[in-house]
Parts: C-alpha cells; sequence; structure tokens
C-alpha cells in the first residue's frame, strides 16, 4: 500500500462563481427542480410579467391624482385604526405576562400547568391574526371589536411565549441571595426578577404595538374596521383615487407610529 | 458614627430614589389606563358582547367537528400553492434586495443621492404591509397565486433590503480601507470584502423572511391570491365549517413544520 500523498495546498479559489462539491450538485439540482415546479404552479414567468405591466399602470393611472379633498374625512378611520392596536396591546401586554409565568419552566408551579399552557400558546400564535378575525366576526359580529380580540389573541401567544423564554433565561443568583436574606416571595420577583426580564418585556410591548398597528389595517379588510376597512371599500368598488389617498394616509400613519416606536424605545431602555 | 451618618445618607436616597420611580410608575399607569379607555371605547371593546357572543363561538367549534378529512386530497394543491408562493416570494427579491442595499448602504453607495433614493424605496417597499399589495395587485392583473407571489416580493424587497443594508453599513471600515488601498474595483470590494463578512446575517434575516412569508402566504388567498388562504375562505363564506377547519388545522401544522425546518437550517448555516 502506497503512503497517501500529502495534501498539496491549494489557494481557495478567485474566481467569482465557487466550486461545488457533489452533495452541493445535487442540492442544487433538486433546488433548481423545486424552483422550477414553483415557478409553474404558481404561474410566474417573464411573460406573465411583462403582460402584467399594462392593467398595473393602467391602475396606477386611475389612481392618480388622489382625492386629496377625501383625505380630510378619512381622521376618523385613522383614529379607529390606532385605537384597536392600542387597546389590543395592552390587553395583549397585561394577559401575557402572567401566562408566561405559567409557561415559563422555572417559575411555573407545576408541570401539568406548564404544559398545557404552552401548547395554548402554540395554538393562538400558529395561526394570523387575521384568521382568527374571521372566526371572531362570526361570535361577535363585524367591527373593530372582533379585530382587537383577534389581536389580542395572537399576541398573547407571541408575548406569552418570549417572556417564557426571557423568564427562564433570568440569572437565578440574584434571586437565590435574596431568597437566602429572607425575602418574600413577591419581593424576591419585584427586586430580583422583574428588574432583568422588564427591559425585554417593554421592548417586545413595543415592537408588537408597532406590528398590531400595521396588522389593524389589514383587518379591516375582513370587516374590522379601520382605515383597512376604508381602502378594501375604495379598491372593490373601484375608487381608485380614494384608495389611493387612503393608501398615503395609511403609509404615513405607519412611517409616524414606527418613529415614535424608535424615540419611545430609546427612552426607555 | 460617620460610617452611621452614612448609612443614613445612603437609606435617604434610597426612599427617594424608590418614591420617583413609584411616582413615575403611577402616572404611565395612569396615562396608559386613559389610553385604555378612549381607545377601548373607540374600538367598540364590550366584554358583555364577548360573553354572549362566546356561545355562537362554541356553536361555531362544534359544527367545525368533526374535521372534514376527505376533503385534504383536494387541499394538498392549495397547499402547496401556499409553500411555493413563500419560496418564490422570498427567493425572488434577494438579488434585487442586494442590488438595493448596496446602493442604499452609506459606506458602498456610490453617491449619497443615489443612497437616499434607495432608501425611500425600500422604506415604501416595506411599510406597504402584503396584503395591501396583494389587493391592489389582484384588482390589476386578475386572481390566482401569481399576484401573491409579486405582493410578497415587493413586501419582501423592501424588508430584506432595509436588513441587508443595516448589515453592510455594520461591516468593518478597515476591511473596505484596505481592499480598497490594494486597488480592488468596487464590485471586487463588495463581492469578496463585504458580502462575505455579512453573509451569516443576510442568510438569517432571509431565513425570518422565508418563515415570514409562509405566515403571510397561509392569509394572502383572503384577498384572492391564491393558496390554502383561498380555500379556507371559500370554506367559511359557504359555511362549510368542517372543511375550513381542516384548513386551520393544515395552516397550523404546516407552520410548526417550516419553524423547526428554519430553526434547524439557521444552525446548520450560522
Amino acid at each position: 500500500m502506497a503512503t497517501t500523498p500529502k495534501p498539496v495546498p491549494q489557494l481557495p479559489s478567485t474566481s467569482v462563481i465557487p466550486r461545488l462539491s457533489a452533495t452541493q450538485m445535487i442540492i442544487a439540482g433538486v433546488l433548481a427542480l423545486v424552483y422550477w415546479k414553483s415557478l409553474k404552479d404558481t404561474n410566474v414567468s417573464v411573460e406573465e410579467l411583462v403582460n402584467g405591466v399594462p392593467p398595473i399602470i393602467e391602475l396606477l393611472r386611475q389612481m392618480f391624482p388622489p382625492d386629496w379633498r377625501y383625505g380630510l374625512t378619512l381622521g376618523k378611520a385613522v383614529v379607529e385604526t390606532l385605537q384597536i392596536g392600542i387597546i389590543a396591546t395592552i390587553l395583549a401586554a397585561l394577559l401575557a405576562l402572567p401566562i408566561a409565568f405559567l409557561a415559563a419552566k422555572n417559575v411555573s408551579p407545576h408541570p401539568l400547568i406548564y404544559y398545557p399552557v404552552r401548547m395554548v400558546l402554540t395554538l393562538f400564535r400558529g395561526v394570523s391574526e387575521l384568521i382568527w378575525a374571521l372566526l371572531f366576526v362570526v361570535a361577535v359580529g363585524l367591527g373593530p371589536f372582533a379585530g382587537v380580540i383577534a389581536l389580542v389573541i395572537f399576541c398573547v401567544g407571541v408575548i406569552g411565549k418570549l417572556m417564557a423564554e426571557a423568564i427562564e433565561a433570568v440569572d437565578p443568583g440574584p434571586l437565590e441571595a435574596m431568597t437566602a436574606a429572607g425575602a418574600s416571595r413577591w419581593k424576591v420577583f419585584l427586586y430580583g426578577a422583574w428588574p432583568q426580564v422588564m427591559p425585554m418585556y417593554l421592548s417586545y410591548c413595543l415592537y408588537y404595538w408597532d406590528h398590531n398597528t400595521r396588522s389593524a389595517v389589514v383587518l379591516g379588510f375582513v370587516g374590522a374596521g379601520g382605515v383597512g376597512y376604508t381602502l378594501f371599500f375604495n379598491i372593490s368598488t373601484y375608487y381608485f383615487e380614494k384608495a389611493m389617498m387612503a393608501m398615503i394616509v395609511l403609509v404615513v400613519m405607519i412611517v409616524i407610529i414606527d418613529r415614535l416606536c424608535l424615540y419611545l424605545r430609546s427612552k426607555i431602555i | 458614627m460617620a460610617s452611621a451618618a452614612a448609612l443614613e445618607r445612603t437609606l435617604g436616597f434610597v426612599m427617594a430614589r424608590r418614591q420617583e420611580t413609584r411616582r413615575q410608575v403611577l402616572v404611565i399607569g395612569v396615562v396608559l389606563l386613559g389610553l385604555a379607555i378612549w381607545a377601548g371605547r373607540g374600538s367598540e371593546f364590550n366584554i358583555q358582547k364577548l360573553i354572549e357572543g362566546l356561545p355562537k363561538f362554541w356553536e361555531l367549534l362544534g359544527r367545525m367537528m368533526p374535521p372534514d378529512l376527505p376533503v385534504l386530497k383536494s387541499l394538498m394543491k392549495p397547499l402547496l400553492e401556499t409553500l411555493q408562493m413563500a419560496l418564490l416570494g422570498t427567493t425572488i427579491p434577494i438579488p434585487v434586495a442586494l442590488l438595493l442595499a448596496c446602493l442604499a448602504a452609506v459606506n458602498v453607495s456610490p453617491h449619497p443621492v443615489v443612497s437616499a433614493v434607495a432608501r425611500i424605496l425600500i422604506a415604501s417597499l416595506r411599510t406597504v404591509p402584503e396584503l395591501v399589495w396583494a389587493m391592489i395587485l389582484v384588482t390589476a392583473v386578475g386572481l390566482g397565486p401569481f399576484p401573491g407571489v409579486l405582493a410578497l416580493t415587493l413586501h419582501t424587497l423592501g424588508g430584506l433590503g432595509k436588513f441587508y443594508y443595516e448589515a453592510i453599513e455594520a461591516s468593518s471600515p478597515g476591511l473596505i480601507e484596505a481592499m480598497q488601498a490594494t486597488g480592488a474595483s468596487r464590485f471586487k470590494v463588495i463581492w469578496f470584502g463585504v458580502l462575505p463578512n455579512v453573509l451569516p446575517v443576510m442568510m438569517s434575516s432571509t431565513l425570518f423572511y422565508w418563515e415570514y412569508n409562509n405566515r403571510a402566504s397561509t392569509v394572502l388567498g383572503l384577498v384572492g391570491a391564491g393558496g390554502i388562504g383561498l380555500a379556507l375562505t371559500h370554506a367559511m363564506s359557504d359555511f362549510r365549517y368542517q372543511e375550513a377547519v381542516t384548513c386551520l388545522i393544515l395552516i397550523v401544522l404546516i407552520l410548526a413544520v417550516i419553524d423547526r425546518l428554519s430553526a434547524w437550517l439557521r444552525s446548520r448555516i450560522i
């Protein structure tokens, strides 16, 4: 048996296109097939895109100029969207916190509580808030209230899970020290655990406030009021100039909320 | 005695701090409560309505049981379509987002004006929710998965563009300077210097958007853009609740699988 020759050190390839190993080639081949099938099934093609351009331009042409005067009447709808976002975030933030404590392994009273709570949280965030809204519209009827419930359910699912993870990551040292010093359970929580998780809690709440305001717009499509409903109504009745105005108002609103969140975040954390 | 005085001072300081914190918490609490009451009234928040609605909700759940399993077979195609829309809606924007990000990142952008324009484009694409894009595109080019893919592409373009340019801007300036000093062209600086540096961040954010788009593409059908959402909407509006719940179960399952898959890929790549 000949001794294996020493591998010759090779400079890394300087080509712009990297060389592929056999496995990588196979993966690339499979991926190419998946993409080819996807493109075919979803009718995405250059031809379709080219055919799609004229109708899109036509629609845009009909959207301009936006109906500026109509914008003045949108105030109420914007306020409604903002209100849906605010109440949903406050309620979800309040509800998620105790649930998070039940869903955190290190502080949950019992595995019999921990596992079901986790499962419920997974179910809550498993489907999009839009689908929750679809279900609650059946229960409480059309209107912003159905949207609020949908957002609260989804957000409790997400914030609950994120907070449970934050609580699980709490450094146990200070808590043990406080317990050893004779602090009550409540004090251990308030002065030991809470300062560790509060920044994350506030950060998540702010993030989901932003998220909820955006979602509140979309919830209007399934009849949950606000500026989203205005947009939906105007597009489906072919008032494109008004729809464009609603879109401009919506974008401005989202940008302002986004900025406000950034500002609050920098102030708080 | 000096130490007792020091202790006194410290205690006084602690008490003052505590009072200050209490006052702050009180003020914030009152403001939030006021906001909640105002927002609750505006959004027709009504616990009574919820309690009265609950039996209807239970009834709805009752009518959903048992799930309609034979319909599963016919749901496979819309389910696949949902996944395909998400895949294409995440992949198609990658090269365009990369290009836009290179134009937008101040440290590699050819000109500040170009950077500002690219940023505005990215921000406006990102700001419009994908469902709004979908609704407009469905109105323009008709029902089906094609406007769905376009809608995801547009929104993702904005999202990925932002992630990418932030990653590029955060990459170390020394590297770029060193490459420029050796006389590398702008393209080479980006391709061999910046990109390998930011690749992990880019992959991670792309995976994030893949996950996001899978979730989004399950509801695109609500405005007529194909996929399982369309099947769900049809089932709901025709009161075929057993079929609707089958769609719901499929959505939850597939999103859980995607979640796991994405976590696995993330751990493999990064």
